[in-house]
C-alpha cells in the first residue's frame, strides 16, 4: 500500500511520535514486580517490571529517584510514568516519575492519612505546645553536620546571641536510616536537659523531607519534654514534624531566630532601663526635696506663729503684773517696813531696840523701835 | 553560661524594681537600695550578654567534643 522507503531513524521517530503523543501512555499507573535492578553510578536506576506474561523496561532518572525506597528483586511496586522510546535500542520503556511499594499508598496519601490520624489523636493541639524559653543557655541542634542548615543555624546564633551554647547532635536527615537516626537524636537531646531542641533540615523534595513525615518521628517529638522548634525545608514545606512540634519555623535560619533572643535588642533595653532607674531616683529626689521645702516653710510659719502668741501672752502678763506694782502704793503715802529683811506686818514681830528699815516712795528710813503695842488687828 | 536562666530572673527583677521605684512609696533608704540593686542587675546582665564567642559542641558517641565545621552539600 505504500512504496516509500524509510530509514530506521525515520520509522523510529514516527513510532516515538505515536507512543509519546498518546495520552493513554502518559502519566500512566503501572504495577508489577521488580527485577534486574541496576543503580547506576550516574544516579539513574534501570530495572524491569514484569508480571506472568510480560515485562517492561523502566528507567528512573536521577532527579526523580527517592531515597526512601530501595528497589530490590521481586519487590511489588506501583509506578507512575510516561511510555517513551529509546531510539538507540529501538526499545520502548517506562520513564518513571514516582514509585512506591505496592500496598503502600503514595507519599501524599500517607502524609494525609497520618496527618488526619494524629490530628484526631490531638497531637497538634495548642495546649500540648510547650513555651520556648526566652533566654536559653543551652540548645541542642539536630541536623546533618555537613548541610547548609547547620551553618545557617550557627551563624544566626553567633550573630544574635553568642551567649548560648549549642550542642550539635548529628543525625541522618534524608533517606533510609533517617527515621531511626532522628528518633535517637531527639531522645538523646531530651535527656541532655537542654533548654530548647532545634530540629532542622534544608529544603528538598517531598521524598527528601520524608523522614519528617514519619509517624515514629512525630510521636517522639510529641513525647519529648524539652520544647522543640522545627525548621524543615523552605517556606512552603510543612511536614508532620512541624505540626507536632512546639513551634514551627519556615527555615533553619528562622528556627534559630525563634530559639534565641537578639543580644542587640536586649542590650538596648538594658541601657534604657538603666536610664529609667536613674530617672526614677532623680525624680524621687526632686519630689522629696519639694516635700522638704514645704515642710520647712510650714515649720517656719509655725515657729513665727508661736513666737507671736508668746509675745502677746507676755504683754498680758506684764500688764497684769504692773497692777501689782508697789511703787504706786508708796506714792500714795504708804510705806513698807522690814526687820532683818522680813516685811513687818505685826507689832509683836519686833521688840524695843530693833532696827526698822522703812521703804518710802522716795528713799529709805532707818529707825529704832521705842515702843510696841499689841492688838489693833 | 549557666547564668542565662538567671538572666531571665534578673530582667524581670529589674522591671519590678522600676515599677516599685516609680510608685515612689518607699522610704529613702529603701529607694536607694532598690536603685543600687537595679543598677547592679543591669551591669551583671550586660556582663552576661558580653560573651562574644559562640560555643559549639558536638555529641559523638555519647561524648561532647568540639565541633569543627565541615564543608559539604545538603
Amino acid at each position: 500500500m505504500n512504496n516509500s522507503v524509510y530509514s530506521v531513524t525515520e520509522i523510529t521517530v514516527y513510532i516515538r511520535h505515536l507512543l509519546e503523543e498518546n495520552d493513554l501512555l502518559q502519566s500512566v499507573n503501572i504495577q508489577g514486580e521488580v527485577s534486574n535492578v541496576t543503580y547506576h553510578r550516574s544516579g539513574h536506576v534501570y530495572f524491569t517490571v514484569k508480571d506472568f506474561n510480560s515485562q517492561l523496561s523502566c528507567v528512573w532518572f536521577k532527579p526523580y529517584v527517592k531515597h526512601s525506597i530501595r528497589l530490590t528483586e521481586g519487590m511489588e511496586v506501583n509506578m507512575t510514568g510516561d511510555i517513551t522510546v529509546y531510539p538507540p535500542r529501538g526499545a520502548y520503556q517506562l520513564k518513571v516519575y514516582d514509585i512506591s511499594k505496592k500496598g503502600v499508598g503514595s507519599l501524599y496519601e500517607q502524609f494525609d492519612n497520618l496527618k488526619k490520624q494524629l490530628l484526631q489523636e490531638g497531637l497538634f493541639l495548642p495546649e500540648h505546645k510547650k513555651a520556648i524559653p526566652t533566654f536559653p543557655s543551652r540548645i541542642a541542634l539536630i541536623t546533618s553536620p555537613t548541610g547548609a542548615a547547620v551553618r545557617d543555624v550557627l551563624q544566626t546564633c553567633r550573630r544574635r546571641y553568642p551567649v548560648v551554647e549549642v550542642i550539635l547532635i548529628p543525625a541522618v536527615v534524608q533517606g533510609e536510616g533517617g527515621r531511626r537516626s532522628i528518633v535517637k537524636a531527639l531522645t538523646t537531646a531530651d535527656e541532655l536537659g537542654v533548654d530548647t531542641i532545634l530540629l532542622v533540615r534544608g529544603g528538598g523534595s517531598l521524598e527528601d523531607l520524608w523522614n519528617f513525615n514519619e509517624e515514629e518521628v512525630a510521636r517522639t517529638i510529641f513525647s519529648c519534654e524539652t520544647p522543640i522548634i522545627t525548621g524543615v525545608g523552605h517556606e512552603t514545606d510543612i511536614t508532620i514534624a512541624d505540626f507536632v512540634s512546639d513551634l514551627r519555623a519556615s527555615t533553619p535560619t528562622a528556627a534559630a531566630e525563634l530559639a534565641v533572643p537578639s543580644r542587640e535588642v536586649l542590650l538596648g533595653e538594658l541601657s534604657s532601663w538603666e536610664t529609667q532607674l536613674e530617672k526614677s531616683l532623680t525624680y524621687y529626689h526632686v519630689i522629696k526635696q519639694q516635700q522638704l521645702d514645704e515642710l520647712s516653710s510650714r515649720l517656719e510659719q509655725r515657729m513665727l506663729g508661736y513666737l507671736r502668741e508668746k509675745k502677746f501672752e507676755l504683754e498680758t502678763l506684764s500688764a497684769r503684773l504692773e497692777a501689782f506694782d508697789v511703787s504706786k502704793t508708796l506714792k500714795k503715802g504708804f510705806s513698807i517696813s522690814t526687820v532683818n529683811g522680813k516685811v513687818n506686818t505685826q507689832a509683836d514681830q519686833v521688840k524695843e531696840g530693833d532696827t526698822l528699815h522703812t521703804h518710802l516712795a522716795g528713799g529709805n528710813l532707818e529707825s529704832t523701835v521705842t515702843k510696841t503695842t499689841k492688838g489693833n488687828k | 553560661m549557666e547564668n542565662s536562666g538567671k538572666l531571665e530572673e534578673q530582667l524581670s527583677r529589674i522591671k519590678k524594681i522600676l515599677s516599685l521605684m516609680q510608685e515612689g512609696e518607699k522610704g529613702f533608704d529603701e529607694q536607694m537600695k532598690l536603685f543600687q540593686e537595679g543598677i547592679r542587675l543591669v551591669k551583671s546582665s550586660q556582663e552576661m550578654l558580653s560573651q562574644s564567642e559562640l560555643e559549639v559542641k558536638q555529641l559523638l558517641e555519647g561524648e561532647l567534643q568540639n565541633f569543627l565545621p565541615q564543608e559539604g552539600e545538603e
